[in-house]
């Protein structure tokens, strides 16, 4: 017997801008994508039809001299939180570990 | 004490850049290269001795690991599709696919990461930390999905 391995296709949204995905891709996956309406942060995109909210979460401890994400204004973003009826979701927007090596001591 | 910043091991430079021996390193492209979760508790230190760098050592116990029963445990989860570059004049960049749960987790407030070879087995510590990251503030999941977004200058970014 012959059983064929379905790829089911999904669509998805963003509640905060009006882009939209469709994959098909039978592992767990979660798509992103650059959102206008985050002010260009890398933000996940939701299941179409699901009410959710998507919203940044500011960094909350001094920048220093760390190499962290920010949004289109400038304002360190520490992750992404999708909250939806039974939990929560997370992107966390990890900031870049550094080595300046010109520095005379 | 905590978490305060991001940074490169001091001994990752001066044991695997510049010296392999006994250690079973290879390089950050064919070891595996695994990324754990960690709480508040601790107080990562760039300039660790080489003993308390690997993961399960020194303030990188397992006691202060954040992990999910299921999809991410103990150990983290390695990193894929790394790449090596030197994308201007004096930098080099480490970078890697954004890193995701494997499927819905449940994990406690988690405030940081550690990047670690996973292969390295010899040498004065097993599972050598490569760099540490600071989130910047308490993470949490709840049933849902956890993926590490890592900056568009990499993982670790070195200028020479």
């Amino acid at each position: 017997v012959t059983i064929p391995l379905l790829n089911p296709e999904q669509r998805w949204e963003c509640p905060n801008c009006p882009q939209t995905h469709v994959t098909n891709d039978a592992r767990p996956h979660t798509p992103f994508h650059d959102c206008r309406g985050l002010k260009g942060l890398t933000a996940p995109f939701v299941t179409a039809g699901r009410k959710v909210k998507v919203e940044a979460l500011e960094r909350e401890d001094y920048v220093g001299s760390e190499m962290v994400q920010t949004d289109g204004d400038g304002r360190p973003v520490m992750s992404v939180q999708t909250t939806h009826d039974d939990g929560t979701d997370l992107a966390v927007l990890a900031p870049c570990a550094t080595l300046d090596a010109t520095a005379h001591q | 004490m905590a978490w305060s910043a991001s940074a490169i091991f001091r001994e990752f430079v001066a044991n695997c850049m510049y010296q392999s021996a006994g250690t079973s390193f290879t390089g950050l492209d064919s070891d595996t290269v695994n990324v754990s979760l960690h709480n508040n508790s601790i107080t990562p230190d760039k300039d660790a001795a080489v003993g308390s760098t690997g993961f399960n050592t020194g303030v990188w116990t397992t006691t202060n690991e954040v992990t999910d029963a299921t999809n991410w445990v103990s150990g983290g989860r390695a990193l894929a599709s790394k790449t090596f570059t030197t994308p201007s004049s004096g930098v080099v960049m480490f970078d890697a696919a954004d890193l995701a749960g494997g499927g819905t987790v449940t994990l406690a407030a988690f405030y940081g990461c550690l990047v670690y070879d996973n292969t390295i087995s010899g040498g004065t510590v097993a599972k050598q930390g490569t760099s540490f990251h600071y989130f910047g503030g308490a993470q949490q999941v709840t049933a849902g999905t956890v993926t590490i977004v890592w900056h568009a200058n990499g993982l670790q970014r070195i200028t020479v």
